[in-house]
Formats: C-alpha cells, structure tokens, sequence
C-alpha cells in the first residue's frame, strides 16, 4: 500500500528534503509565512515556497481505503549577488534542484524539476528552482 | 542640525501623542525558532511594549506624506491597504521587531512601518496596521 501523507506531513517532508540539502551551504533561507524579507548584505538566499495544485479522487473504496492525488509545485527562489555572472546561483540552483530531482521522499514523487533563469532584482539575481510533485492521501 | 534640536520636536511630538493618543500594547514576533522545522511557527513568550498611540485613518495621513517620513519598510500601495495607521513616539524602538499592535482587545497586523528619524533621534513612526 503506497504511503499516505496529509498537506501539513508531505509540506514537512519536503521541506526536510530541501533544508536537509540545503543546510550545507550556509546560505539563509526564507520560509513561506515566517520572515519576509532578504538578506542585507549581498549573500547568497533562498525563499521557499510550496505550492499545491490538483488533487483528485483516484480509487473508489470505503473510508479509509480510497487514494487521493494531491500534486503541485516547489518553488525556491535563489538570490546570488547580481553583477558577478550566475555561477554562484547556479552552484546554489543545483544543490535545491538535486535537493528534489531523483528524490522519492517516502511516497512523494518529485517530477520535471527545473531551473528558471529569472534576471535580476535589485542588488540581486535570481533564479527559481522548480520540482513538480505527486502524493497520495488514503482516507 | 544637533541632536538637541531633534530633541525639542521629539519632546513635542510625544506630548501631541501622549495627549490625544491612547494606549496601545506592540507585540514581538517570537524569536526561537524550531531548530530541526525553522519553517513551522516559532516558539517562546511574548514580548511587549506599551506605547501611547494616536490612530488616523489612511486618508488624513496621505495629506501630509506617509512616504516622506525617510525609513520605511513597505511603500507599495500599503496606504491604501492599511486600515488605520497608528502614530507613536517610538523613541529608540526598532517597530520592525513588532508584528501585532494590540488596542483594547483588537490584534491589528502591523503591514508597514514609517520612521521619522533624523540623526539618532527617533522622533515617531507611523505604523500601518489591517485587521
């Protein structure tokens, strides 16, 4: 039987995955409703978002024995001094992309996980790291 | 122009505040954070400040500039989004620290801050708050 995660445990268990990568590097992170803000100095920062999508019913059963598809995106925005080419946001790109890519945490699936060359913002440039995930939730 | 000069408009700012303000409780954003899920709310009491401030709606403030004031923590259409702003002497108070300002049993979110500061001297803020 694949294994069920609620929102709140497959939000926790990627998370984990990216901070787990991500701790390394040194660089500060940003959680989705925690801190707004950006680094003030021209260190290298993530913010981190998680983004649900679909979710559709996709077995029939009584309660307690149907699957439900639960899918979306991870959004990490990189910010790396602007200025000074993209090799440091790429290296940092690369270590939340492999944080996902290949990645089966448990039962969550992570698919088409890419980087996005955005361009520069403010006295940064940015990049976003996307990996499209899928879970179940048996209920 | 010396810190004493700042110092006289200061004295006469609080005094407007503390005349026609009332007493409004600022809440601290909690500071320790969970060390293996930094993402989930951050845990320890709450720190508090009580400070005398003067509530106008957004309106009567725009009159006179909200955005002229020199620091400031949010500028895109926050005057239009804010509810009230409150007016208070926040002397040496860094009001970027606090994220509830707490009237009389309302819990208003604090979304933009002012900070009229020339030198060192913290002559007020505006503090723009929605519920």
């Amino acid at each position: 039987m694949p294994q069920s995660y609620t929102y709140s445990e497959a939000y926790d268990a990627m998370l984990a995955l990216f901070k787990s990568a991500w701790d390394p590097t040194g660089h500060r992170v940003f959680w989705d409703n925690k801190e707004k803000g950006r680094e003030t100095d021209t260190s290298t920062y993530a913010v981190v978002q998680v983004n649900h999508g679909g979710a559709n019913q996709a077995s029939l059963g009584g309660t307690g024995n149907r699957t439900f598809k639960r899918n979306g995106v991870v959004l990490i925005m990189i910010y790396a001094q602007a200025g000074e080419g993209l090799s440091e946001g790429h290296a940092a790109a690369k270590v939340a992309a492999d944080a996902f890519e290949g990645q089966a945490s448990g039962g969550i699936w992570f698919r088409n996980v890419r980087i996005n060359e955005i361009g520069r913002e403010g006295s940064f440039y940015q990049i976003n790291v996307l990996a499209e995930f899928e879970y179940d939730e048996i209920k | 122009m010396s810190d004493a000069f700042y110092n006289g408009i200061a004295a006469t700012a609080s005094d407007l505040i503390t005349r026609f303000g009332r007493d409004v409780t600022f809440v601290a954003k909690r500071t320790t954070e969970p060390a293996s899920e930094p993402w989930k709310a951050n845990t320890g009491g709450e720190t508090t400040i009580a400070l005398k401030g003067a509530f106008a709606p957004p309106n009567t403030v725009r009159q006179f500039g909200v955005t002229s004031l020199g620091l400031g923590t949010e500028f895109e259409n926050m005057l239009q989004k804010s509810e009230q702003i409150i007016i208070v002497n926040s002397g040496d108070n860094d009001m970027r620290d606090y994220h509830v300002a707490r009237d009389g049993g309302i819990d208003w979110g604090i979304i933009g801050i002012q900070q009229l500061k020339p030198g060192n001297v913290g002559i007020l803020s505006f503090v723009l708050v929605r519920r």
